[in-house]
């Protein structure tokens, strides 16, 4: 139950984008069409739960036993610049067209503040190894719901008359904050 | 999307193409970081069924929907391989008794390993098919033709 509980906080109640306003670069850059929403989302999902894993090790297996607590951000910014590496080594392994067509785009859209975030906030909740997993998938995907619902309402948009000064990043952010405030109704639903 | 280059090398079907700055790049506030860089050219490798030489200019194919689903199989592969590992280990720390985090962390790092291996099995016969690039036309010819 308490893992539930996790999940379901993460991707809606405490939501990375909407609630703790983290990740808005890609948020806003990459929301203009769905299935490019979806992908970038299943992305970001990917690389905040090995981070949050990979950040759960060391935090647990070295930072706090040898009281080295203050290096906690330093370290988990080069465990997600080399997580962000061994994806792209990856993904340049095993598919060299992909590789090639993504460019810059993948750095970008993996190393956001979003997952640094995420390593932190897991560390400051104390979660055991699981907690931290489930934690860590359920902010990717409350991550994905976002960016997915966004690029919908930004597809429709495009054939809406939005007035001239308020096209692209303005009718954007102002989407942005409404989502914002629909998803705080949900806060209060776990007690 | 398609777009205009020119062919620097051939190699058997594939061939090194250098497009201009792709018409995509020219909105993306990260093209000085990008292929597009200081020349705003990128050298991208093409397949090659028109058989077009070196110094010929081309047009390209670039198949932008594909990618989408490629990356939506890779990291959706990566994240149920990672979190039936993950449920997996727990599950049976559960039921023999032993530490939920050392049994989670090996399922998982089993579950990466296996949807790694099963996806690059996967992905060796979809790159060819559906993610290179293709010259789908000779704007025109360059010096080397009728040269051999």
């Amino acid at each position: 139950m308490e893992l539930v509980a996790i999940f379901i906080s993460a991707v809606l109640i405490q939501n990375f984008v909407l609630y703790y306003f983290l990740g808005i670069c890609p948020f806003l850059g990459v929301s203009k069409k769905i299935d490019s929403a979806v992908s970038m989302g299943l992305a970001v999902t990917f690389v905040m739960t090995i981070t949050a894993v990979v950040s759960w090790l060391i935090n647990n297996l070295i930072l706090i036993p040898h009281d080295l607590g203050y290096l906690q951000i330093v370290s988990f910014i080069l465990v997600i610049a080399s997580l962000v590496q061994l994806v792209e080594m990856f993904i340049r392994k095993i598919s060299p067209p992909l590789y090639q067509a993504l460019g810059i785009y993948l750095p970008l859209i993996t190393t956001n503040c979003a997952i640094m975030g995420l390593a932190l906030i897991a560390a400051l909740n104390e979660y055991s190894f699981v907690e931290t997993v489930i934690f860590g998938f359920g902010s990717g995907i409350g991550f994905t719901l976002a960016i997915v619902l966004m690029a919908g309402i930004r597809e429709q948009l495009d054939l809406a008359d939005v007035p001239e000064s308020l096209k692209g990043a303005g009718i954007a952010l102002i989407v942005a904050g409404i989502m914002a405030l629909a998803f705080n109704g949900f806060i209060g639903m776990l007690t | 999307m398609t777009d205009n280059g020119l062919v620097i090398t051939t190699e058997e079907d594939f061939a090194e193409v250098e497009v201009d700055c792709l018409k995509e790049c020219h909105d993306c506030t990260a093209r000085n970081l990008c292929i597009g860089n200081k020349q705003n050219t990128g050298r991208l490798s093409v397949k090659n069924p028109l058989h077009a030489m070196p110094g010929d200019e081309v047009k390209i194919q670039i198949p932008d929907e594909n990618y989408s689903q490629a990356l939506i199989l890779l990291f959706g592969g990566l994240l149920v391989a990672i979190l039936l590992g993950t449920g997996g280990g727990y599950l049976l720390a559960v039921v023999f008794s032993l530490r939920s985090s050392l049994a989670s962390f090996i399922g998982l790092s089993t579950g990466l390993a296996i949807g790694g291996y099963v996806l690059s099995r996967i992905f060796r016969r979809k790159n060819k098919k559906q993610l290179y690039p293709v010259i789908i036309d000779i704007i025109k010819k360059g010096d080397c033709h009728g040269s051999a």
